[in-house]
């Protein structure tokens, strides 16, 4: 193949990666950031580094995966270290009860959980979620072991079920408390 | 072990997961307490339902500005697909995974292989076609879909049915049928029947797939949603995009219900 029509091929690649995949990129986005803006931003980071790195794309079909877990990565390393809160285990945390659960709660509930939880428990959480990956392509996209992916899963959707149970009067009256443990996670796999 | 630690076991098994370690000592003595206490068996319930809660909400997010979309051509330096200039090419393949809101729905029914893609024909781009003449042009075929032709499956772009229609409980006709949206226009629709089981009752339905850019008023819907449902006499639609197409589901008055819970998964209590 000539350099010219490599350069082409590569440039048909990209254009159909950001036809295909730019809006959710974007939505992932904006479930890790919380932020329209902020998400515009991962996107556009998220295409300019698939743009350098798009020799290392080896199958066009996981351009998706592909794509979203740069956009993880783009989203970790611009924020700010993760919040880290007291030595709370999840022990100490009251499970809302069935009739809890069974409340109602609605996009901008979630997103407001989702802000509440430290970045690196939200990269985890929104990739179960939104991007449905195993525990074992999470704790390879973010290299963490499976052990902590499976740790910190656990603690986010406790988190989560917590706030959007009861949203309001739990998260007035549980302030200051987190179950996120620095030192507590799990690291075997 | 008890009730909290048996929750806690299972909630962290991964719904896909279940199956392969259902088997494992400790998996199986977490069902056992859950089993055995109605309480417990409750909360897990609940656990189940909020996991499924949250995955159709995480998904329903703002859509794109279509502003973002020329910052993104504009930074890459690619000439905006939408030129006039520019070959769109075949679009890429999604191999989805199987998520877990699909993990505990029956495997059943499943479209084949062949049911997979479908194509769009290339050609001189018809007079666009609005959501209501799609609609309207389902009606007139939902209960003789079959006599439309099929697709032919050489030439053309390649999509894929919607996310969740695939490897559900939705059984989904493996051969598209082809429909015309323009006057003497070749076949740019896909049209798949489909039919899915709710409490013992059949519940048929067709779905009607096109190009978003063949149509003069894309739906603004990124998901099934039948809380944005419209109607026509007896029947019931949600009309939706993913990617570069958009999506019709046409049922009958009363049903969109039905294909919801499909694309959702059953709670194993």
């Amino acid at each position: 193949m000539s350099a010219a029509s490599e350069h082409e091929s590569r440039d048909g690649l990209l254009r159909r990666m950001v036809e295909e995949f730019y809006a959710r990129v974007y939505g992932f986005a904006f479930r890790l950031t919380g932020s329209k803006a902020d998400a515009e931003d991962v996107t556009q980071q998220t295409f300019l580094q698939a743009q350098r790195k798009l020799d290392q794309l080896r199958d066009p079909a996981s351009a998706q995966s592909w794509l979203f877990t740069i956009a993880r990565n783009v989203f970790l390393k611009t924020r700010k270290k993760a919040d880290r809160h007291g030595d709370v285990s999840l022990e100490s945390v009251a499970e809302p009860s069935a009739d809890e659960l069974a409340a109602d709660f609605d996009e901008e509930a979630l997103q407001r959980a989702l802000g509440e939880l430290p970045d690196e428990y939200r990269a985890v959480l929104v990739s179960y979620y939104f991007h449905e990956l195993s525990y074992k392509d999470i704790a390879e996209t973010l290299e963490i072991p499976m052990g902590t992916v499976m740790s910190r899963l656990s603690r986010a959707k406790a988190s989560l079920r917590r706030t959007l149970a009861t949203e309001g009067a739990v998260t007035a009256g549980r302030a200051g408390e987190s179950e996120f443990p620095v030192e507590a996670e799990e690291e075997s796999s | 072990m008890n009730s909290r630690e048996a929750l806690d076991i299972l909630d962290r098994i991964h719904p896909d997961d279940l199956d392969a370690v259902a088997d494992e000592e400790s998996v199986r003595a977490a069902l056992e307490v859950v089993a055995a206490d109605e309480g417990t068996a409750r909360l897990r319930a609940a656990h189940i339902g909020f996991d499924k809660r949250v995955s159709q909400l995480i998904t329903r997010t703002p859509a794109p500005t279509d502003d973002l979309r020329v910052r993104l051509f504009d930074s890459l330096g690619l000439a905006d697909a939408s030129s006039s200039a520019v070959t769109i090419d075949e679009p890429i393949r999604v191999v989805h995974r199987r998520g877990f809101l699909r993990a505990f729905a029956a495997a059943a029914g499943v479209a084949g292989a062949a049911g997979l893609g479908l194509w769009l024909r290339n050609r001189p781009k018809p007079t666009p076609v609005t959501i209501d003449g799609l609609r309207e042009r389902g009606v007139a075929v939902f209960d003789d879909v079959t006599s439309l032709p099929l697709m032919d499956d050489e030439a053309g772009p390649v999509t894929l049915l919607p996310h969740g229609w695939l490897g559900g409980a939705i059984a989904v006709a493996s051969e598209p049928r082809g429909l015309a949206i323009g006057e003497g226009e070749p076949a740019s629709a896909a049209v798949y029947e489909f039919a899915v089981m709710d409490r013992g009752r059949r519940v048929r339905g067709v779905l009607i797939a096109v190009p978003t850019s063949e149509l003069a008023n894309p739906p603004a819907l990124q998901f099934f949603d039948p809380g944005g449902a419209d109607y026509t006499g007896p029947f019931d639609s949600v009309a939706w995009f993913e990617g570069r197409t958009t999506y019709v589901c046409l049922v009958r008055d009363g049903d969109l219900g039905a294909i919801e819970s499909a694309l959702s998964f059953a709670v194993p209590v």
